[in-house]
């Protein structure tokens, strides 16, 4: 095709007119919109002494896991091996139920994951 | 003096007067709706779309830096969104790969199915990957200014340049068969 005449198509098009009443329409969902209530923020000021206690108290896991795994392994005369430092930390992980929360991390996420997506597909304006 | 309207305007309502607003409305509603039209060929959805284009305009006026005219900053917000909605529900159109290129695509165009040969022409650049069609879409909306395609594109003008050959390519090599389909389904 020759370009020309998709320029000439493409440029000579003549635009629609808007219905009467859009503009109405448009200040109406406007003046709705700014009438609504501000969106609720996060309460970070609550959530971040939860969030900091969490946090210190995985750390403080993770700590007693591996020093108590190394004694243990030390204890056994293993020689420091890695595999039975792994093994023991493992076990002393189930002790603790670190496989059901693991688990319920990520069932969390899969859950917050997938309604997120799920509402992606309904958005309004 | 149209820029300087659009800036008092913003100014009303970001100091409370809510109904300046309508100004900003009236003044744009058919560039916003025309723009919306050509990404999606329906009227109403393009009205429902430059609805949205409002109303995102409207809660981010603040982010309006003023370096830029209005008009640039709104086009571009726009065009984001109407690009957003049709990769969300893409406009009906036919799969440009489906298109087999025609031994001689010249012999096409002795007719004078004008009104065909037209609507084709703008239902093939829906049909094109994106980023041609949003090239091609800004380049003849902006009347050909491709400084203003590219600033509401958010791309460099070679860019712009660059995807606007590959599109008119695809078009030129593609579109007869189209046209060719049509004419069929005409005579029928």
């Amino acid at each position: 095709m020759k370009q020309d005449e998709v320029d000439r198509v493409l440029s000579g098009e003549l635009g629609i007119e808007p219905s009467p009443g859009f503009a109405s329409r448009v200040m109406y969902a406007v003046q709705r919109e700014a009438s609504a209530p501000p969106p609720i923020p996060f309460p970070w000021k609550r959530a971040i002494p939860g969030l900091v206690a969490g946090a210190l108290a995985l750390i403080a896991l993770i700590v007693a896991m591996v020093q108590s795994a190394g004694r243990a392994a030390s204890d056994a005369s293993t020689q420091g091996s890695v595999m039975q430092t792994l093994l023991h930390a493992v076990d002393i992980g189930r002790m603790y139920g670190i496989g059901w929360i693991l688990l319920t991390i990520l069932v969390t996420l899969g859950c917050v994951t997938l309604s997120m997506r799920l509402t992606a597909g309904t958005r309004t304006f | 003096m149209s820029a300087e309207a659009d800036r008092a305007d913003v100014e009303k309502v970001l100091a409370g007067d809510i109904d300046a607003f309508e100004n900003i409305v009236r003044k744009w509603q058919g560039p916003l709706v025309n723009l919306a039209y050509r990404f999606c060929r329906d009227r109403s959805r393009a009205e429902d779309m430059a609805q949205g284009a409002f109303l995102r305009a409207f809660r981010g006026l603040r982010g309006w830096r003023k370096d830029a005219a209005f008009s640039t900053w709104l086009f571009a917000l726009a065009t984001n969104l109407y690009r957003s909605e049709i990769q969300r529900i893409p406009p009906r159109t036919i799969p440009l790969e489906m298109i087999a290129e025609p031994g001689d695509p010249r012999a096409l165009f002795s007719g004078d199915d004008v009104e065909i040969r037209d609507s084709a022409v703008r239902r093939a650049v829906l049909a094109l990957p994106a980023r041609y069609r949003d090239a091609l879409t800004l380049y003849y909306f902006h009347e050909k200014d491709i400084a203003q395609a590219a600033q509401s594109l958010g791309v460099a003008e070679g860019t712009v340049k660059a995807r606007l050959n590959r599109g008119r390519e695809l078009l030129r090599t593609r579109l007869p068969r189209l046209l060719e389909d049509l004419k069929l389904k005409e005579a029928q």
